[in-house]
């Protein structure tokens, strides 16, 4: 049997031969990546905030190298820095001392990667959301005798939501299409599955507006629940 | 009203007591030695014009801004500080919690929280400082809504009240740790004429009820009424005090009068 005489539907059916459940494997590989490194991403994202507003002088320097230098290097770079680059010198070091060598897949360094650039862009986010909030209600807090930490935690980070989602949800739309980049270090998500479906089958088109269509889901949904949040987060609050 | 003579000695131990506080922002300097000590019950006016300090006065009292020296005594415990200039700090970030959930604040903006209804912004500090159970937070939280007429109102959102809504609410909260002093700045200065009203008569029956207040206000006509001692503050000094009656009625310092004569007790 040969792709050639296959309908649209036997191509994209979920069993072999069609590629179907390839897709959606890759999707699901993707969505992975993106939703953990988007989820490490926001922590680092709030820990940069606050130390760069509140930090010693020290701290707030490392954390403007860290968001400087993220953001200035195309994340390509980093990607192929981390796959290739930081586990030869690791490796380097780990034989010269005795110990064996590790190696780093594809998906951890992927969730790595969107980690450490969408924390960059996340603490910047925040920052500002956070620099919007009247002084007054985080000092509303401290005269109550609330910590430092738990103002933070009760008051700056609700308080902020309004401002950082629009922010937030663009960064998880960029985290779920810079899953495709992985496809250079040969880790298969929704990209790679669409490319190998279509040399395979010769549908370049139909394979690679499948994956297109997969990615506007992701989309939509994912502008669904944002929209759901932020109603959540500015509620009963006149403007937002 | 109490008398004169009651001014220098507070009764009932101190609850604040301040001795030659300076503030200094860079080579602006805002406070320039300030005695003040408020006993237990004492209502304290603190007035002057724009820039006299009283604003920065107060928020020494509770170390929102930090004194660039001097000593500070808050319910009996002295302040230790650490660092210098632009640095210095409270040494003891616990004590300073501490103390802090015995201080209640009002302030000019308000400052409820907007991502909580009024009900929730009065229970919040009982519940993550005392470590309240929620059920006793919020039957404390009604009880004081009601008290200051809100009891209505108690699911709505800050950004839906008007001003004095907001101000009342924000004194609940306050009242909600059962600070055994309370510090007002301006409390009534962002709001609009017929509001005022409504919050200077909840701050008159705590006063009645014999609370410590120290009051940060440009009512005269209130700080005459309900203080028990009116502090006059010009330039970063205390130019005058006493019992509102003399303040008001017998000033002797020509800052005062010229003062007063702007600002004429209506």
């Amino acid at each position: 049997m040969s792709y050639r005489d296959m309908s649209i539907g036997e191509l994209l059916a979920l069993a072999p031969p069609g590629w179907g459940g390839a897709l959606l494997n890759g999707l699901c590989l993707s969505l992975q990546v993106a939703g953990g490194g988007y989820f490490l991403g926001l922590l680092i994202g709030m820990a940069g905030a606050a130390s760069k507003l509140s930090g010693g002088p020290v701290a707030r320097d490392l954390w403007a190298c860290y968001t400087t230098g993220i953001r200035a290097v195309p994340e390509l770079v980093l990607i192929l820095l981390l796959y290739f680059a930081v586990p030869e010198a690791l490796n380097g070091v780990l034989t010269s001392i005795g110990v064996g060598e590790v190696s780093i897949g594809p998906f951890v360094s992927g969730i790595v990667v969107i980690a450490l650039v969408q924390g960059a862009y996340a603490t910047e986010v925040m920052r500002g959301a956070i620099r919007a909030i009247p002084r007054g209600q985080i000092e509303a807090a401290y005269s109550l005798g609330m910590s430092s930490a738990k103002t933070f935690r009760r008051i700056t980070l609700p308080a902020m939501l309004p401002g950082a989602l629009p922010g937030l949800s663009n960064l998880w739309l960029i985290a779920t299409k810079d899953t495709a980049l992985l496809a250079v270090v040969g880790f298969t998500e929704l990209t790679l599955a669409a490319r190998q479906a279509a040399g395979a089958t010769k549908h370049h088109l139909l394979f690679l507006c499948a994956a297109g269509v997969l990615y506007l889901l992701v989309s939509l949904i994912s502008n669904a629940v944002f929209k759901a949040l932020e109603r959540r987060a500015t509620r009963g609050m006149s403007h937002g | 009203m109490r008398d004169a003579s009651t001014m220098t000695a507070p009764r009932g131990g101190a609850v604040i007591e301040v001795e030659d506080l300076h503030k200094a922002y860079g080579s602006a300097r805002v406070l320039k030695g300030i005695d003040l000590a408020a006993g237990r019950g004492d209502v304290v006016a603190l007035i002057g014009s724009s820039g006299s300090g009283k604003s920065t006065l107060l928020r020494c009292l509770n170390l929102l801004e930090t004194p660039t020296s001097g000593s500070l005594r808050l319910l009996g415990e002295a302040i230790p500080f650490r660092g210098h200039g632009a640095q210095r700090q409270p040494a003891d970030r616990r004590q300073l919690r501490r103390l802090r959930a015995r201080l209640g604040m009002v302030f000019q903006g308000f400052n409820l929280w907007p991502h909580m209804t009024l009900e929730a912004n009065v229970m919040e500090a009982p519940m993550q400082v005392l470590k309240r159970s929620r059920a006793e937070a919020r039957d404390e939280a009604r009880a004081l809504l009601e008290r200051v007429g809100l009891d209505h109102l108690r699911d709505a959102y800050p950004a839906t009240l008007s001003g004095g809504q907001q101000q009342r609410g924000a004194i609940a909260r306050a009242l909600a740790m059962g600070p055994e002093a309370l510090l007002f700045d301006e409390p009534t200065s962002a709001l609009d004429p017929e509001l005022v009203g409504e919050v200077l008569a909840v701050m008159r029956d705590l006063a009645k009820e014999g609370r410590t207040m120290i009051i940060v206000t440009h009512e005269m006509a209130f700080a005459a009424d309900v203080a028990d001692r009116v502090v006059f503050l010009d330039q970063g000094e205390i130019a005058e005090q006493g019992p509102p009656e003399r303040v008001f009625g017998a000033p002797h310092t020509q800052r005062l009068q010229r003062f007063l004569g702007l600002v004429s007790p209506s």
